[in-house]
């Protein structure tokens, strides 16, 4: 069904959409941008998981249809989706056979896994099942040192033959790694050659394209992963650009990846592990535009949905990666965590459960808890009256009166109060013996708490100081906590986009291409070889110039970041130094090390006199894209009174009590417009709380810039 | 009660203290061993000494800061102490576990007084002793095991007493990197100071220490409730440890008697073999350890640590045994006293709970090796630890290739490339061994087998910690695993079978060491295994046709998996007449 295009054809006329569409587990969120409006339209469909791509398709020609737009006015479409993550944790990818050197195939088998949790005092406790099954393992004989000088020849008659052994097995997908193949490719390269000639089309991913860093069994892992969701997501997305082309859409399909930077759909299909958290990234990459347009290049990420909130960090305008994330885990929180580790990029994120719908409990021992157990959609709070009797956070915000019942979904929800009085009255006064209200209370207080060591451990574990942080939020619940949450780290500013609830698929729209490549280049600081450096660098360049130039008419600019690796030689713990473009000299090194040091020092506390090394070199190869170009909002008069709704009671632990706030309505707010706490600003998606002793003021982009009076 | 809310809330928080100190003083550990590993042990006690926080990380090193400490404030009472002072001890007669883990204590000052103490604990670089990394296989005394360090002030009101840190230094074949072992200790009590200076603010210190006693009482609360689900009555349980690396052919029985009593639990280790003279025996806080992981699976598993936890629990480690060691007896390879416990202690509460219990483990290996670096004058020393597999449990098989859970570890925590870039050594194999599960109806976890070539020269220390002649037992009718080998050169004419704990034992260029790690015991008879099991072993390669057909009397063919019905009966029904 399509709408009828825009006559005539004058450019002046042509609009200019740019799309975002984000497929979660239940919902799958459109946004749309167009050039010269200052409003993002949004689109919310069912997922369909038998389909993805119907359920995409439904929201673009809905978003289209809204807007009055046609496909061929779409300038640029990026898509993020946690069909990767699901293909992972269900166990239903692609039957993966793995080939590597003799004596090492059982690498999945012996597995980094290992019990966290309860699971340390678990006498039955068993790891995930691999990904590879032991027997569509392929050992080669075959050896190189890690200089990549070749020991033992690859045998390729006797890998020929346990290629043809292979056959009955019928894999669908193939993964190579041999022992040093970051060092020299040309083993794994041949293999590769044997395996075209006896799977004709099948996936291939070899370690020394995927991702060529030493220590084989992160390398080998993100090779396999790759190699286990590349057949599926190649489909999906040949499918998805196919659908997007018959529908008239001109611009090729963009898809978002771990890093938070966006590569080509056929990319994708290649780099499979590349997209692995792609969902979670864009919202972190919404935070850095948003810090962008309010000065704010160092701020916290805070996003709080129904059953989990998770905590990023954006420095310099960059979010920060880590190279430690483990799939299937639960976070990249640094300390030791289930699931396989992945090597490539990943926004680096802290994830608790503890979300609107999380359940509140009395332990055995008598204390109050907070999830991680959640209602769910379905029963949901105890006020959605669908038959929930367990008491959850948002049921805490109602008797609170953070919430209005009457205007829940901006009043398409019906709300029913009593049922929270009455689920934390009898699931929990009893037990603790004490009254709705201080139990509301406690269940909001342990819930901040609970977030709290989200932003712990992605600031103060990681060396950085939250006060001279920012701190955005999204999701629907995020902006009744945030200023609660900031306050335990006397974090000075909170920031509130318009529509949080939907704000972090915005992101999609405002994120580069980048492709990230590395070499492994072990050596000391103090004895470079600057030519071997440059070498790598140069190499690392020339596929980035290749893989960009895919994305050629898009692109407005390239950027080549370099970076390098540097260690204390005694010590494991490695960071990547940032480096200017140009031939490496030894200054460059020196100066690289001083950088380094400091560094170590701001996350270590210590200055150890040892000498350094260098590891690796790494290259973010960045193409700048054109982002939808959103003007301000001229101010209004300055009288807030015009958002007034009303005002009610609502609970702060400043008055001790139950004290009248002003109630606005956020949509009619103004820039200029300043508000003193307490008050509550809603908006159809989220509500925000402004607590007394903090003021909200409005900027031009319709942000509320929350600070302390 | 004081209020639930805010009791959670600070429980959570000083939980995160632990935590940051303990990410903290690995994050800049100059072990390999420690700085992979992401986290040490980390506990914050109260002014008396007691536990009031700890992280789960590390539970063989569980009870030791507890009891290190109440060495430290012996010899330094609270009024000596000032505000910056680090203390270090690793005596494991006094505490600690054996040399070369060595704690360090902050205390954290309020009004002027130590209110609390931080401590953090982990393996260090080498501190001496009779071989490089501290783990000598034949020690007969603590001497050879390293440098003893007493409760000591290495940090003086934040000043480093460049005395002692010299003569700690000087004991150290690698200065460099034990040095920054134990900076790292010392920040990791730093940072908790500063957090703790927080929390003291925000809550005030009176209010502070309330929640705090409510915190002790409330993990006495669900311990005291786990225990009291355990049915009343007195529980026996044995298990035997093969010989000390120093007499052979002497064998050393671990036994306990467990004791439940109402909501109270008693383990009493009369009977327990005298210690050995070779470094099997385990310092008192060791087994401390090993019971509380014990009567852990038995509980709720999220019971936050501290000090009322412990109070339920009464333990009895005759002293001079092999389960609570005596000055100045050897103790490095104390975890083969460890498992014995861990063993001995879920036989006991078999007679309990028949259906939640585990065949025998293996466990911990280690293999140091030292000498020169290709055409260097560069030494180089490595420490390679590897785990044996777990044992059969009711209704699921050991895990393949991972340890036991006690370790906490993964089955490939280390990247051969990186041994390889550091180390003149060359991996062959690293990978499960066929046929080295213990049978049972639920079959033990298979070990594993590691081939080094050694490209210098150089000295080897080895420790098969336990099991490889007396292999990991099987439960209910289920049969051991296979246990584990020392085999330098194998296959070639100079062929030599290594003693199982060997300290120094000198290899040239190019030999080849092999060494398995021993498989765990099965679980219940393996002729009741399900068939289509065991085809699915013998598909994978785990378990061979023959293997199959002896130990589980199932006949199959290998190329097809095809079960021979009539031959597996007649094979099955013949062992049950037998």
């Amino acid at each position: 069904m399509q709408r009828p295009r825009p006559r005539g054809g004058v450019p002046i006329n042509v609009r200019k959409f740019y799309i975002g569409v984000d497929i979660g587990g239940t919902f799958t969120d459109l946004v749309l941008a167009e050039d010269g409006n200052d409003r993002l339209h949004n689109v919310k469909t069912l997922t369909t998981p038998a389909n993805p791509v119907d359920g995409v398709m439904t929201a673009v020609r809905e978003a289209l249809a809204d807007v009055g737009g046609s496909p061929a006015e779409i300038r640029r479409i990026v898509h993020a989706t946690t069909l990767p993550t699901n293909l992972v944790l269900e166990r239903q990818g692609a039957r993966v056979a793995y080939i590597t050197t003799r004596g090492f195939g059982d690498i999945f088998q012996l597995s980094k896994q290992r019990p966290v949790g309860p699971d340390r005092f678990n006498i039955f406790y068993q790891r995930s099942q691999p990904l590879v099954p032991r027997d569509l393992v392929v050992e080669v004989t075959g050896r190189m040192d890690f200089h990549g000088n070749v020991l033992t020849p690859l045998d390729t008659d006797a890998a020929e033959a346990a290629l043809r052994a292979l056959e009955a097995k019928k894999p669908e997908a193939i993964a190579v790694c041999l022992l040093h193949s970051y060092a020299n490719p040309e083993h794994e390269q041949q293999v590769a050659e044997l395996v075209r000639r006896h799977f004709p089309g099948i996936y291939i991913a070899l370690s020394s394209e995927v991702w060529p860093e030493y220590q084989e069994y992160e390398r080998a892992s993100t090779t396999v992963l790759s190699a286990y969701i590349g057949p599926t997501l190649a489909t999906y997305v040949h499918a998805l650009e196919q659908a997007l082309a018959d529908l008239g859409v001109a611009c090729p399909l963009q898809i978002m990846q771990s890093s938070g930077g966006v590569m080509s759909a056929s990319a994708a299909a290649r780099k499979a592990a590349y997209v692995i958290e792609s969902g979670p990234a864009a919202g972190v990459i919404a935070s850095a535009y948003l810090g962008g347009i309010c000065d704010f290049p160092n701020l916290i990420s805070f996003d709080m949905g129904g059953t989990t909130a998770k905590a990023g960090v954006v420095q310099h305008g960059q979010p920060r990666i880590t190279h430690d994330f483990r799939v299937g885990g639960k976070t990249s929180s640094g300390s030791r965590d289930a699931g396989e580790p992945i090597k490539v990029p990943v926004v680096d994120l802290a994830e608790v459960g503890a979300g609107g719908g999380s359940i509140a409990r009395v332990d055995a021992g008598g204390f109050l808890q907070v999830g991680p157990r959640s209602a769910g959609a379905m029963p949901g709070p105890a006020c959605y009256g669908f038959g929930g009797t367990q008491p959850t956070v948002t049921d805490a915000n109602i008797v609170l009166g953070y919430l209005d019942p009457g205007y829940f979904l901006g009043g398409k929800m019906e709300i029913h109060p009593e049922l929270s009085h009455r689920a934390i009255a009898a699931e929990l006064g009893e037990k603790l013996g004490l009254d709705t209200v201080t139990i509301a209370k406690g269940i909001y207080d342990l819930a901040n708490t609970h977030m709290a060591s989200a932003i712990r451990v992605v600031t103060l574990q990681r060396g950085i100081d939250p006060r001279e942080y920012a701190i955005t939020a999204f999701g629907g619940a995020g902006p009744l906590h945030v200023v609660k949450v900031a306050e335990q780290f006397n974090i000075p500013t909170v920031i509130v986009p318009l529509s949080p609830g939907v704000k972090s698929a915005f992101g999609l729209l405002v994120s580069d291409l980048a492709y990230d490549y590395v070499a492994t280049t072990i050596m000391p600081a103090s004895a470079a070889d600057c030519a071997v450096l440059d070498a790598a660098f140069a190499r690392l360049e020339e596929h980035g110039r290749r893989d960009l130039a895919v994305e050629g008419q898009f692109g407005v600019g390239a950027e080549m970041q370099r970076s390098i690796d540097l260690r204390f030689a005694n010590q494991a713990l490695d960071i990547a130094i940032r480096v200017e473009a140009g031939p490496i000299t030894p200054e460059t090194i020196r100066q690289a090390e001083v950088r380094f040091r400091d560094l170590y020092f701001e996350l270590c506390g210590m200055r150890p006199t040892d000498p350094c090394q260098i590891v690796n070199c790494r290259l973010r190869a960045v193409g700048v894209v054109i982002k939808p170009q959103i003007p301000t909002v001229p101010a209004g008069d300055g009288d807030a009174s015009r958002a007034l709704k009303t005002s009610r009671k609502a609970y702060f632990s400043e008055t001790g009590g139950f004290t009248d706030a002003r109630v606005y309505d956020r949509v009619a707010l103004r820039p200029g417009d300043e508000i003193s706490g307490p008050a509550i600003f809603e908006e159809p998606d989220s509500t925000t709380i402004c607590p007394p002793g903090y003021s909200a003021a409005v900027d031009p982009h319709l942000n509320l810039i929350i600070t302390r009076k | 009660m004081l209020d639930p809310v805010l009791c959670e809330i600070v429980k959570n928080a000083l939980l995160m203290v632990a935590q940051e100190a303990g990410i903290r003083a690995a994050r800049s550990a100059g072990s390999t061993f420690v700085s992979q590993s992401a986290e040490v042990a980390c506990a914050l006690f109260d002014a008396t000494g007691r536990v009031i926080a700890q992280t789960e990380f590390g539970q063989m090193h569980i009870s030791a800061l507890r009891s290190m400490l109440q060495a430290v404030m012996e010899d330094h009472p609270p009024e000596t102490l000032r505000d910056g002072d680090v203390l270090v001890t690793n005596d494991p007669f006094r505490g600690g576990i054996h040399p070369t883990d060595v704690g360090a204590f902050r205390p954290i000052f309020h009004d002027g007084k130590a209110a609390f103490y931080c401590g953090v604990m982990m393996i260090v670089s080498d501190l001496g002793g009779l071989s490089a990394g501290g783990l000598p296989a034949n020690a007969t005394e603590c001497f050879h095991e390293g440098l003893m360090i007493p409760p000591s002030k290495l940090y003086d009101a934040g000043e480093l007493d460049v005395g002692l840190a010299r003569i700690i230094r000087a004991n150290s074949r690698t200065p460099g990197k034990l040095a920054a072992d134990i900076d790292a200790l010392a920040a990791g009590g730093n940072v908790a100071a500063v957090r703790m200076g927080e929390l003291i603010a925000k809550y005030g210190f009176t209010h502070f220490m309330a929640i705090i006693e409510e915190l002790l009482d409330y993990s006495e609360r669900l311990v005291r409730l786990g225990i009291e689900q355990i049915p009343d009555g007195v529980y026996r349980g044995s298990y035997t440890v093969e010989n000390d690396g120093v007499d052979l052919d002497k064998s050393y029985e671990v036994v306990v008697t467990v004791t439940i009593d109402g909501s109270d639990f008693r383990a009493d280790f009369t009977g327990t073999a005298a210690q050995a003279r070779g470094p099997i025996n385990s310092s008192y806080s060791q087994s401390l350890s090993c019971v509380l992981f014990v009567l852990r699976c038995f509980l709720d598993p999220d019971i936050p640590m501290n000090e009322g936890l412990y109070r339920p629990i009464h333990e009895y480690f005759p002293p001079g045994s092999l389960v609570n060691v005596s000055y100045p007896a050897a103790c490095n390879l104390r975890l083969a006293a460890g498992q014995a416990i861990i063993d001995a202690l879920f036989r006991a509460f078999a007679q309990i709970y028949p259906d939640k219990t585990m065949a025998g483990s293996a466990t911990v290996h280690t293999v140091n090796a030292h000498g020169l670096q290709i055409g260097g004058e560069r030494m180089y020393s490595m420490l390679d630890i590897i785990m044996g597999a777990c044992g059969g449990r009711p209704g699921v098989d050991g895990v393949d290739g991972i340890p036991f859970i006690f370790f906490a570890s993964g089955g490939y925590d280390r990247n051969v490339e990186a041994y390889e870039w550091q180390n003149p050594v060359r991996y062959h194999r690293y990978q499960l061994l066929p046929d080295s599960a213990g049978p049972g109806q639920f079959r033990g976890g298979s070990g594993m087998v590691k081939e080094i070539e050694f490209l210098t020269d150089a000295q080897l220390t080895v420790r098969a910690t336990d099991r490889t002649r007396v292999k990991p037992q099987g439960v209910a009718g289920g049969r051991g695993g296979r246990g584990g080998d020392w085999i330098l050169n194998a296959g070639q004419p100079d062929a030599t079978e290594m003693p199982a704990k060997a300290t120094n034992y000198r290899v040239k260029a190019g030999d080849i060491l092999t060494y398995t790690v021993p498989g765990g015991g099965g679980f219940g008879d393996p002729f009741t295994r399900d068939p289509e099991r065991v085809v699915q072993d013998v598909m994978s390669g785990l378990v061979s046709a023959g293997e199959a057909l002896n130990a589980y009397g199932v006949a199959i063919d290998p190329a097809t998996g095809a079960v021979d019905a009539a031959a597996t009966a007649a094979r099955r029904s013949a062992n049950k007449r037998a």
